[in-house]
């Protein structure tokens, strides 16, 4: 199964992403808690790329990609540009953060620890962010 | 203790040889004057024929000795001396009989004493002749001896010395037994004359020579044994030496081989040419078979072949044709014909049936042979064989006749065996010199293994969040294949694999271009997406055109837990996600370096960053591996890699290498070996 | 869409949050507690009942105050978060820097 979406790059399309996240993760099997994981997860990195990429430039867009296979649960988020690798920075300590005023390192907390695999991949010009979470069948 | 002077025989023998002749005369002389003066005889003739036979030893000894020390004498050089010794015997013996001749019926002629010393003049000049000459016809006789031929001479011998003993039964008179005895050895002594092996040796004017010395011993014998018998008619010598069996018998002897020797030498001259050509031939061949020695070189040995054959055909003219690898058709060796001539001939030839059924490429070409009529230059008859090694024809051999059918099949033969040989003998000079080569090559490989195992890493760089080991196989002695690690930060490492196209020497010396091109971005701390691009710039420069080079490259980070990696063409890393429970192929686009050698290049670059957990595991690999087939032409391929890892991937990396390399070769058969390189790496994060 | 609404009880700022915040409305929050701030205030109960969503965006506006809170003793409690919102402060440990309690009348008895 399979759906994306384009979001152009304004925070406030944010809230279509989540809508459009909420639709898909229904129909999957997966309990509150974890829709709500891979729902932040998803907008951390969007989010991300709205702001530090696009500088919120809504001219451009960022397609993303819902996909479950088996129990696998695959989220690519392409975009175009400079490209955000999350994996490029080291997973901070919460002191750290509050001492040094770093709201961004947060997001990609969260994403590391709420999803089971990420991947980033780019060439220079079109890059693509996976994000793997399994879906445990009851 | 008494120091015993050396004993010289020759001399020794001479010396009693002398005295005893000296001491028989005395004996005799004594008697006849005994006997003139009425004094009654004191002596017997037993004595006599003691110290005769004594003499007879001593002469046999002496010349024993002396013919026998020079082993190499010539057969001509040896009957020359029976016949000169002969002559003189005969010589003697005339200038005696003249002697008396001139004395006339003189009281000197008359006189007793000295008619009895030339009678001893003429006994040991006649025993002189024949006993040297016995021995030099044994040389003659035991050339090219068998046992047979050995053991009857021994018993010829052996019967000669008994008959100097017969003299002491009959008294030297004519009786039955005596003529019993001569009979019997003039027997013997036929049988033993037909042993004349060495007379085809002979050249042809050698047996010329040969037939007139023979001529010479019969004549002696003949002239010697008259003298002989005249002696024993007369009543003045008291004691007869010379009617002896044994004198009787070797003059049988001389006479009865000379005979046999002059008549066969004599019908051996017409054919005496012929043997001569085969000696020839013989001599040709071994020489076309011993110049295959190192240093001599094939030119040698055809030439050595045309003048072989010329000889055994009797060809008027000839020449032989190469194939040189450079100069193309080439004709090497020319026999009494001009290049012009020669030329317009060949062209004739080629056009003339059968030699027009010629063709280079025949693969049969080494049991043909060619001949037929021609009519160019005065020649009519040719001859062509075409000279074959190992299935490939590297030149022909053209003779010419200037007779109608002038090859009959004898020469046939012989040139075909020549052409055998020679062609063998180019075959073994060519091997040998491949031979000298490979060891050559051999050595430099071994100094290139050497180098390039060299160029592998000994120790791999990882840290305390993984595991890493690899491995390297050359299908040739060297490979194309590389890998290898590198520490960049505290926690940061690149590892690379790759795979230069093509396999063997060449292959190694870009790879040794690869471990360059590494070594030195490295230091950059390039992306491995920088790192390709980069390395696709350097390798433009310096890899033939039609070569590439497929590799992955990958960053790993322990702190960040990623890794990171671009794949250049190459095989996708297998890479097990223990999280996820899954495996997968790394594949990622990538073009090979070298393929595309423009800024173009980037664009088919990218670069993947992922987040490894504990327990995950990556298998890198090069296209030996997975495309090592069986004996149905089967690849092992992806799949099976996958599901051998994936039963193994709890074990240590080491384990799981160990266990891919035996599951390849299991697949593969053991009678199969690879056929490419192959290169595995086995990463284990902890 | 956010919801904020401030009350005062008892000398106690009441931080009602309603809806989902995100990138795009975080600064609502954080000018939310910029007004608390200027006033005399001693503690804030957060009231996350009908918060339905928050991501980074809005928990690093919660942190960026903690020091300026440590600083003028001001005391700060969350309470009544869904799990699926709680998670998120668990996953990060926020709950060892902030207060959190499943209703009001406990985080009202650690007032001290």
């Amino acid at each position: 199964m399979s759906q994306s979406l384009k979001l152009y790059c304004d925070t406030g399309q944010l809230t279509l992403l989540r809508q459009f996240l909420e639709d898909f993760l229904m129909t999957t099997s997966m309990d509150e808690l974890e829709r709500h994981q891979v729902l932040l997860s998803v907008e951390e990195v969007t989010a991300n790329l709205i702001i530090h990429s696009h500088a919120c430039n809504s001219s451009e867009f960022i397609q993303v990609n819902a996909n479950l296979e088996d129990d696998l649960l695959k989220i690519e988020i392409h975009d175009q540009g400079a490209g955000f690798n999350i994996l490029d920075y080291e997973e901070p300590e919460i002191d750290q953060l509050i001492t040094t005023k770093r709201k961004g390192g947060l997001g990609i907390m969260l994403v590391r620890k709420f999803m089971d695999k990420i991947e980033f991949e780019t060439n220079g010009r079109k890059n693509t962010c996976r994000l793997f979470k399994l879906v445990n069948s009851k | 203790m008494i120091k015993l002077p050396k004993i010289h025989t020759g001399k020794l023998s001479l010396i009693s040889a002398v005295l005893i002749w000296l001491a028989l005369l005395f004996v005799d002389i004594t008697r006849i004057f005994g006997e003139l003066n009425q004094l009654g005889s004191g002596i017997s003739p037993e004595y006599s024929y003691a110290l005769e036979i004594l003499f007879f030893i001593t002469v046999y000894i002496f010349y024993d000795y002396t013919i026998n020390s020079n082993k190499n004498t010539e057969f001509l050089e040896l009957i020359w001396r029976g016949a000169s010794t002969g002559l003189l015997a005969l010589t003697v013996s005339l200038i005696i009989r003249g002697l008396y001749f001139l004395l006339g019926d003189g009281k000197l002629a008359m006189d007793p004493l000295l008619r009895n010393f030339f009678y001893h003049v003429n006994f040991a000049l006649i025993t002189i002749f024949l006993i040297s000459t016995l021995i030099l016809w044994r040389r003659l006789i035991l050339y090219q001896k068998t046992k047979r031929i050995v053991q009857q001479w021994q018993a010829f011998e052996v019967i000669l010395l008994m008959s100097m003993f017969f003299v002491f039964l009959n008294n030297n008179s004519l009786d039955y037994s005596f003529l019993f005895g001569m009979v019997f050895m003039f027997i013997f002594s036929i049988s033993l004359s037909v042993n004349l092996k060495w007379i085809p040796y002979l050249t042809f004017k050698e047996k010329w020579k040969s037939i007139l010395f023979f001529l010479i011993i019969l004549i002696c014998t003949i002239y010697l044994f008259t003298q002989l018998l005249s002696y024993s008619d007369t009543e003045l010598v008291f004691v007869n030496l010379t009617d002896n069996l044994f004198l009787i018998a070797l003059f049988g002897f001389i006479f009865i081989y000379s005979l046999f020797s002059l008549l066969v030498t004599l019908f051996n001259l017409p054919t005496s040419s012929v043997f001569e050509q085969k000696l020839t031939e013989a001599i040709n061949f071994q020489r076309l078979s011993q110049s295959i020695k190192p240093g001599q070189s094939e030119n040698q040995v055809l030439d050595i072949l045309i003048d072989s054959c010329m000889s055994a055909s009797y060809a008027d003219a000839g020449w032989i044709e190469v194939i040189d690898d450079n100069l193309g058709l080439q004709i090497v060796h020319r026999r009494n014909i001009k290049e012009t001539e020669r030329a317009k001939i060949q062209t004739h030839v080629e056009s003339t049936s059968p030699f027009n059924a010629f063709k280079w490429d025949n693969p049969k070409n080494e049991f043909e042979l060619y001949q037929g009529r021609i009519s160019q230059g005065g020649f009519l008859s040719a001859l062509m064989l075409p000279l074959v090694t190992n299935n490939q024809t590297f030149g022909r051999i053209f003779l010419l006749k200037e007779v109608k059918e002038g090859f009959n099949k004898e020469m046939l033969n012989i040139i075909s065996t020549f052409v055998g040989q020679a062609c063998i003998s180019v075959e073994n000079h060519r091997l040998l010199n491949e031979a000298i080569q490979n060891e050559r090559y051999k050595e430099e490989l071994q100094i290139a293994q050497r180098v390039q195992r060299s160029l592998l890493p000994e120790k791999l760089h990882h840290d305390e969040y993984f595991e890493i080991c690899g491995f390297s196989e050359a299908a040739d002695e060297v490979g194309g294949d590389y890998y290898e690690t590198q520490q960049l930060k505290e926690h940061e490492f690149a590892v690379i694999i790759g795979d230069v196209s093509g396999k063997g020497t060449s292959a190694a010396f870009n790879m040794s271009q690869m471990k360059g091109v590494f070594q030195s971005l490295v230091q950059l701390h390039p992306s491995p997406r920088d790192f390709m691009i980069k390395a696709n710039k350097a390798l433009s420069f310096c890899l033939e055109r039609q070569l590439f080079i497929t590799t992955t490259y990958l960053i790993i980070n322990t702190l960040k837990k990623t890794i990171k990696f671009s794949r250049a063409g190459h095989c996708p890393t297998l890479y097990y996600d223990a999280k996820l429970k899954r495996w997968d192929y790394l594949s990622i686009d990538g073009m090979g370096l070298g393929i595309i050698r423009t800024d173009l290049y980037e664009d088919f670059v990218h670069e993947k960053t992922i987040n490894f957990n504990p327990q995950d595991l990556m298998v890198l690999y090069t296209d030996g591996l997975v495309e090592a087939s069986n004996e149905h032409r089967e690849e092992f391929g992806y799949e099976r890699l996958k599901k051998l890892v994936d039963k193994h991937h709890n074990k240590q990396p080491e384990e799981i290498q160990k266990l891919i390399i035996e599951g390849v070769f299991e697949f593969i058969g053991k009678n199969q070996r690879l056929d490419d390189d192959y290169s595995l790496m086995v990463i284990k994060f902890l | 869409m956010l919801k904020i609404d401030i009350q005062i009880e008892q000398q106690m700022h009441l931080l009602i949050l309603k809806g989902e915040i995100d990138a795009s409305n975080s600064v609502d929050l954080d000018s939310a507690i910029q007004s608390i701030f200027a006033q005399d205030c001693s503690v804030i109960l957060v009231d996350g009942r009908e918060l339905d969503y928050i991501s980074s965006a809005g928990l690093g506006v919660f942190m960026s105050y903690l020091d300026d809170f440590q600083e003028k003793g001001i005391q700060i409690f969350i309470f009544g978060l869904a799990p699926k919102v709680l998670q998120v402060f668990e996953i990060l440990g926020l709950d060892k820097l902030i207060s959190i309690r499943p209703n009001k009348e406990d985080a009202m008895a650690l007032v001290g």
